[in-house]
């Protein structure tokens, strides 16, 4: 039975067995191979997309819990890599081999589409469920900061008032928030 | 390297060709072993080239070693561009196949590792860049009827210093192409860098920020199949024997197949071919390594490393003297754990096996030596 459901702004629908993690229904039967397979189980974030706006691991998400929700991989982030988040991450240079960073990236946009006034413990904390083997950590929360400021520009179409909302999310540490050095990381980024 | 040495009148030469708009293709062969690779140049390894000029100004160059995100796209493409003499935003790279000229020269084969790519490659990338902007140069010049010394090559372009006039290497590139090659170009004087030495934006940061990089894992072919292997937990051993009824039960799986390694799974797409494995009834034979423990590894290479002269890495002076008169001696052993390499990417190959050929795509250090394998085991 084909289920439906909504993949970067357009009507989907697929006919494959409904226990099947979406991560294999958009790697394998859609090819979109843009967000990727690490562990499989949740554990490093490399497979992270949206469901109706929050930062989702799609490998253990099967795709009948998809149906009817709307599902937003790297490809549909934005058009013409104009997303802040992405903005900043090339800005920055921040992927080495690449892998995690779909992943990271949608975390990031995930947390700032909530908030955009973020300090580095909020940031680390938000961002600890995607690991990086090339250890980008320092730049990613860098530019999550430039990304926050881009957000808050006059002009941004996603400036919007700050919610309340706190991610809920893993509260493991990747690394201690070195407060005052990050202040300074944040602003050399301009 | 040794190619310095080595007489290169004869051995060493560039091919150049202008093929379908492709323009100037330019590539050499050092000698040596490689030197066999010349004939590769018509084969299926073509282009068998680091630079191609585009009539439409499109400049691409090959990327001989394998990204894993320590720059090696950036870093070998500063070396080509500064030498050249093009617009660092309007580079294409693309990852070289694997073939002999791409051998890594510190290697004597292609592969990417222990620090040697900007150093190996440093002197063969700086010289197809020189020789590329040397013939175009000389196309330039000749169009112009000017001398060479009055032309300089920069941004793309190659610019006729007296007038100002301007020919894009992409106008060029069909003349150059029909050049001689120089085998004696000069890479450029240090002083009068423009990209070497500078901070600049990496070439793959925008198709890393949006799912557009390819990884090995990522490639498709049309109607491909997708498999998982089921491996014994002891290395070396083997199954036995297994049923594998319930695997082929699982929805979308296609065959189950014994090989060297375990028992693979092949499904119509890798989530089936996961279940497909976990339902397999496998009995393993696992062989020597059965009652292996990590005790018995550190013994064994205790052992070893006891006998005498069998672990000498370096011998400098008279150490047993030393110690014999030393006044505080210090005893230590020191153990390193097996460590796993541990790449977030999943191992993983695809083949695309046909009645003229099989194509292998693979993430991988050493192309070349994935190529033997594939040849010695076409099983």
């Amino acid at each position: 039975m084909a289920i439906q459901f909504t993949l970067n702004g357009k009507t989907q629908s697929v006919d494959v067995d409904p226990q099947m993690p979406l991560l294999w229904v958009l790697r394998d039967t859609l090819n979109l191979t843009g967000t990727k397979f690490g562990c499989g189980m949740a554990l490093c974030g490399a497979c992270t997309v949206h469901i109706d706006g929050e930062a989702t691991r799609s490998c253990i998400t099967s795709i009948s819990e998809v149906a009817g929700k709307k599902v937003t991989t790297i490809e549909g982030l934005s058009a013409n890599l104009s997303d802040p988040v992405q903005k900043a991450w090339i800005e920055l240079d921040v992927p080495q081999c690449g892998y995690c960073q779909s992943g990271q990236i949608m975390s990031a946009a995930a947390l700032l589409a909530k908030k955009q006034r973020l300090s580095d413990a909020e940031i680390d904390d938000a961002m600890s469920g995607n690991i990086c083997r090339c250890g980008t950590y320092q730049r990613i929360r860098e530019a999550i900061h430039r990304a926050a400021q881009m957000h808050a520009a006059p002009g941004h179409p996603k400036a919007s008032p700050e919610k309340k909302t706190k991610k809920p999310g893993e509260t493991a540490e990747l690394f201690p928030a070195e407060a005052g050095a990050v202040e300074a990381v944040a602003g050399g980024a301009e | 390297m040794s190619s310095a040495a080595t007489k290169v009148d004869r051995r060493e030469f560039l091919r150049s060709a202008a093929a379908g708009g492709a323009g100037l293709v330019i590539g050499f062969y050092l000698p040596g072993e490689r030197e066999a690779s010349a004939a590769a140049a018509a084969g299926p390894f073509a282009p068998n080239a680091w630079i191609r000029i585009g009539t439409d100004d499109t400049i691409t160059l090959v990327i001989d070693k394998s990204e894993m995100g320590q720059g090696v796209v950036t870093s070998l493409a500063m070396i080509m561009a500064e030498e050249l003499g093009c617009d660092w935003k309007k580079i294409h790279t693309e990852f070289a196949p694997a073939a002999k000229e791409y051998a890594n020269p510190v290697f004597g084969m292609q592969g990417t590792g222990g620090s040697t790519s900007v150093r190996g490659s440093w002197a063969e990338l700086s010289k197809a860049g020189a020789q590329a902007r040397e013939m175009l140069i000389a196309t330039a010049a000749e169009k112009w009827g000017a001398d060479k010394s009055w032309c300089r090559a920069e941004d793309g372009y190659v610019i006729h210093t007296q007038t100002t006039e301007k020919l894009s290497y992409g106008k060029l590139a069909e003349a150059a192409g029909k050049l001689p090659v120089p085998v004696d170009a000069k890479p450029k004087d240090p002083k009068q860098y423009r990209i070497i030495g500078k901070d600049m934006k990496r070439l793959d940061s925008a198709d890393k920020t949006c799912g557009r990089a390819e990884f090995g894992i990522d490639v498709r072919v049309l109607g491909m199949m997708h498999a998982v292997v089921a491996r014994c937990p002891v290395f070396g051993g083997k199954a036995a024997s297994f049923n594998a009824d319930k695997a082929k039960a699982v929805r979308g799986v296609k065959n189950v197949v014994q090989i060297s390694s375990g028992v693979a799974v092949v499904a119509d797409n890798t989530w089936s071919a996961m279940q497909g494995r976990d339902a397999l009834e496998i009995k393993w034979n696992e062989g020597a390594n059965a009652g292996l423990t990590s005790a018995a590894i550190s013994k064994l290479l205790a052992d070893a490393a006891s006998k005498p002269g069998s672990a000498v890495a370096r011998k400098e002076g008279d150490a047993g003297a030393g110690l014999a008169s030393a006044a505080k001696k210090i005893e230590a052993v020191y153990e390193a754990p097996f460590l796993a390499h541990a790449t977030m990417e999943p191992m993983n190959c695809t083949a695309h096996v046909r009645a003229d050929g099989c194509d292998v795509w693979a993430p991988t250090q050493f192309q070349t030596v994935t190529r033997w394998w594939r040849r010695k085991r076409p099983g």
